[in-house]
């Protein structure tokens, strides 16, 4: 396991990723009228090691985003790179095969198990599939060996092998769900808001389990949230989306004790924090309005409509993804065109 | 902020049980509280903690069958709500007592105009005509921060985005001025930015109109944001109450230390592990004698699991009184309440 | 499945069910009488121990209880040879269309709708008319007629489940579409199909008995209960036992089917409210 290193190449790497959703109307004959973009050229970059946070509000674009790298959302447009192979280029064949290094956790522990099959079942399917596709190699007391291992390290007792999905608690079923995204041994776990259906209680419970795991097992994250304080407690990075764009990426701290993007200064002063005299103090900014509609056809900035900042450009023309600072990209153009690093400051 | 003297509604030993086929769930249990005028109290519990329940047995809209208030009293202005009957209750719905739920989807009516529906309310209870009615909720609307009032009254709630009909929610409760609000996590639903806006408008409506409001939630920085009292509910009981500084400050039971232990904050350093409070929520039906948080507590004494602690009564610092029901903290107390 | 015998509803419906299938077994080894044995002297008798005519004879004479035991077994063979055709059939078609969504979906309902348009004793009319009037037409007739009705249950339940994450997840492990749907997604819609099925056997009877009534069905002098009906038609006011007991033996079987549908629906329900 490697501690971010920037000569090395990314583990993942994402290029102008667009993912366009049709829009059709009528009964007899569907004709397309108009697109959804829900993801409208992203780009960013994973390494080893690293813990990535996805945040944005609803609309963002950020579930579409971890589904596309998946790959369990046909891509529009753009370049899903893993350890520098284009995924998107890949025949299915070899695909079904690199599967096993990028696993998601998904977020309803309702949902995300089949009712009709035990926790071990549900775990080992992963293996089994491979086993059958000839692209892995495992005798079931194998894979038996592998599972309950699985349990383990999930933090659930192997004498609940054999039960089913609704004998299990919120929390238990995550556990089963991250012991199922761990079985095929992947490098990049992607988790889609996992924790966001638990009770409070068991969030921490969850949250430590996975920052445990990543160090025992070298894991890289991809982090999708839209509670930004647990994306800032459990990611070294994080990356801000609005309305399918990326508005920001910084680190962590500099995020928050520095957010330059207006929409990301809205959003850390929004969230709530624990804190009584602290939050009298705070002066929230309050943006105007509701999210745009994402169907609504776009000039310039996505942000443009609810910022108290904007100016005539901001209008005309989007803004692009630049460094503002070392390691902080943002795309707004209080802080310059493309070719000046330096623009003006709020 | 808020007047202490003057209690609006107060709240004393309700329990309220559930038949199950698992058996008899007390829900709700020897929950008692004050909330006075212009107060916005919070009530913080996880999911089973009885917080919605409580809310729901003032207005007395709890099923029955299956559920039952089994006991206590809500006195409304010298009123006790238990005792009322059908007509007095309806009157007191929605016009000395309003609910805000968490998703307005399915707390409004798809089938009917947005004007009508909260027009209903101002009929009902001031007995006004349909053109003044109507007059009104466009003054109701435009007080809840509806752009374009006038046209939108016109419009479904289909047409409306989750902060909006919130808003909505939030204008057909306050039409009749009432004296109580309670918002069962009215926010919980939203988006984190429409979720500012919309507990600043409460705040706002709450001091323009000395309206007391019941803020259920399970988020603790909402809490600290809003509140001014707070109460916190584990398994159908209230196990601390205070004022909300020194309940941050210093929190005295073992479970609000560690749900605020365990949350995570935008301002803690990053990679600090969280505490998280271990073992599972207990199932309701089959509560442990003595203290039902004694199982996953770090400090249980053997007292905490054969006898439910008494209810302490101490200073809070800051000239208020503060309650705790636990077995660690009766020894420092400046008289004991059972 | 224990639960469903502990279903009272359910219950009564399995063991009407089980009597008229024990009734049709019986038939295949002994029946009192020969069901096509006319006897002009004892035309229209009414029910009695003495002749051993325990529900009377025809307006031929012949023996009613035989042919309402004969009958049972024809009526069951196509109710649930059509059942079984047109849920596979519908189950089928209605399952690829949700699974597949789009252009698929879309033109897979357009004919389900065309066929779901007629009211079903028409098209199963209309089928026969086409076909002819053998038994096993009938069979297809009835199929017909059910296709549309569990593609659209069928349907409905994959459209249900199809975005359920547990199904992402085996997409996310390498799994392709037929895996997915085989593991997954079949096992996960069987009781709405299931509890669809033991409705349709009941409604089979009803159709197999208008068609027969009607003349378009089992052809006599072979018994089934709707020519029986059919045939009573002339003498039932002179001879109404020759009307009421293929009328009961028709009332029964549905109610049994109907219980039995109802009980698993009662079933189906509570447990899917407990997997929260």
């Amino acid at each position: 396991m490697n501690s971010a290193n920037n000569t090395q190449q990314p583990l993942l790497e994402v290029r102008n990723l667009k993912v366009y959703f049709p829009i059709e109307k009528g009964i007899i004959v569907r004709k397309r009228i108009g697109w959804l973009k829900a993801v409208d050229d992203v780009s960013f970059a994973v390494n080893e090691g690293e813990a990535v946070g996805l945040v944005g509000e609803s609309g963002c674009g950020k579930s579409t985003t971890a589904l596309a790298i998946a790959h369990l959302q046909k891509i529009t447009d753009g370049h899903i790179l893993f350890e520098g192979r284009d995924l998107s280029a890949m025949p299915a064949a070899k695909l079904y095969a690199e599967r096993r290094n990028f696993q998601m956790v998904f977020q309803d522990p309702y949902s995300s198990l089949d009712p009709r099959m035990t926790a071990f079942d549900t775990i080992a399917e992963p293996l089994r599939i491979q086993v059958r596709r000839g692209t892995m190699a495992l005798s079931e007391t194998e894979i038996r060996d592998k599972v309950l291992d699985l349990m383990d390290k999930a933090g659930l007792s192997r004498t609940f092998s054999n039960r089913y999905p609704h004998e299990f608690s919120g929390g238990q079923r995550q556990r089963i769900g991250i012991a199922r995204a761990l079985a095929l041994s992947p490098k990049l776990v992607i988790a889609d808001e996992p924790v966001s259906a638990l009770d409070v209680s068991i969030q921490s419970q969850i949250l430590n389990l996975m920052k445990d795991l990543q160090n025992e097992l070298g894991l890289t994250y991809l982090f999708i949230a839209h509670n930004l304080a647990v994306v800032e407690y459990f990611c070294r990075r994080i990356v801000v989306m609005y309305l399918g764009t990326i508005a920001e990426i910084a680190p962590s701290e500099m995020l928050y004790s520095e957010p330059l993007h207006p929409y990301t200064q809205a959003l850390l002063s929004a969230v709530p924090i624990p804190d009584p005299p602290r939050e009298r103090q705070r002066s929230r900014i309050l943006l105007k309005g509701d999210v745009p509609s994402p169907i609504a056809e776009r000039q310039g900035c996505p942000f443009k409509e609810r910022c108290a900042s904007a100016m005539a450009i901001c209008a005309a023309q989007r803004p692009d993804l630049l460094e503002a600072r070392p390691g902080h990209q943002v795309a707004c153009h209080l802080y310059g065109q493309k070719g000046s690093t330096d623009g003006t400051h709020h | 902020m808020f007047d202490k003297k003057e209690t609006v509604l107060s709240v004393r030993n309700l329990g309220t049980r559930f038949m199950t086929s698992s058996g008899t769930v007390k829900a709700v249990d020897g929950v008692s509280f004050d909330v006075h005028k212009g107060e916005i109290f919070g009530i913080v519990g996880e999911s089973g903690s009885g917080k919605s329940v409580t809310n729901l047995s003032i207005l007395r809209l709890i099923p029955s069958p299956p559920g039952k208030i089994v006991e206590g009293q809500i006195m409304l202005k010298g009123k006790d709500l238990l005792e009322a009957n059908e007509n007095e209750l309806q009157m007191i719905r929605g016009g000395s007592v309003s609910m805000i739920f968490q998703d307005p989807m399915t707390s409004l009516n798809p089938l009917l105009k947005v004007s009508v529906q909260i027009a209903e309310v101002l009929e009902l209870h001031h007995g006004l005509s349909r053109k003044e009615a109507e007059k009104k909720v466009v003054e109701l609307l435009k007080a809840v921060g509806i752009p374009d009032a006038e046209r939108r009254a016109q419009e479904y709630p289909h047409q409306f985005s989750g902060g909006m009909r919130q808003r909505v929610m939030i204008a057909m409760a306050i039409g009749c001025n009432p004296d109580v609000l309670i918002a069962d996590e009215p926010t919980t639903a939203l988006d984190v930015t429409i979720q500012a806006q919309i507990l600043d408008l409460i705040r706002r409506l709450s001091d323009s109109r000395t309206m007391s409001v019941i803020l259920i939630t399970h988020d603790l920085g909402v809490v600290a944001g809003m509140c001014d009292t707070v109460a916190v509910m584990y398994a159908g009981r209230i196990v601390e109450q205070s004022a909300v500084d020194p309940l941050f400050r210093e929190p005295k039971h073992p479970y609000t230390k560690g749900l605020l232990a365990s949350v995570p904050r935008l301002d803690s350093a990053w990679n600090e592990r969280l505490y998280s409070i271990p073992g599972a929520p207990p199932n309701l039906a089959d509560l442990p004698a003595g203290c039902a948080f004694a199982p996953r507590c770090a400090y249980a004494l053997p007292v905490c699991r054969q006898t439910y602690p008494p209810q302490t009564e101490m200073d809070d610092g800051q000239g208020g009184k503060r309650l705790v029901r636990c077995w660690l903290h009766t020894s420092e107390n400046s008289g004991e309440q059972a | 499945m224990s639960r469903l015998l502990k279903n009272p509803i359910a219950l009564v419906g399995l063991i009407i069910i089980g009597l008229y299938v024990l009734i049709t077994a019986v038939s295949q080894f002994w029946l009192p009488f020969d069901p096509l044995q006319m006897d002009v002297a004892h035309i229209m008798e009414p029910p009695s121990f003495k002749t051993g005519h325990l529900f009377g004879t025809d307006e031929f004479g012949r023996d009613i209880l035989t042919r309402i035991m004969k009958g049972a077994g024809v009526s069951l063979l196509i109710a649930i040879s059509a059942t079984l055709i047109g849920a596979t059939i519908g189950t089928f078609m209605g399952v690829w269309a949700g699974f597949l969504g789009g252009a698929w979906d879309h033109w897979i309902m357009r004919i389900a709708d065309v066929l779901f348009s007629f009211p079903s004793l028409l098209l199963a009319i209309f089928v026969m008319a086409i076909l002819g009037e053998k038994t096993y037409n009938v069979i297809i007739a009835i199929s017909i007629v059910y296709i549309p009705q569990f593609a659209r249950v069928s349907r409905g339940a994959v459209l249900a489940i199809k975005n359920n994450e547990f199904v992402r997840a085996a997409f996310s492990s390498g799994a392709d579409r037929r895996f997915v749907l085989s593991r997954h997604l079949l096992p996960n819609i069987m009781m709405p199909v299931i509890v669809q099925s033991s409705l349709s056997l009941s409604v089979a009877i009803l159709l197999e008995s208008a068609l027969s009534f009607l003349g378009l069905g089992v052809q006599p002098p072979n018994p089934s209960w709707g020519n029986m009906l059919s045939g009573a038609r002339k003498v039932m006011l002179l001879a109404p036992w020759t009307a009421l007991y293929p009328g009961l033996a028709i009332m029964g079987l549905v109610l049994g089917f109907n219980l039995l549908g109802d009980g698993l629906r009662d079933i189906l329900d509570p447990r899917l409210r407990n997997i929260k």
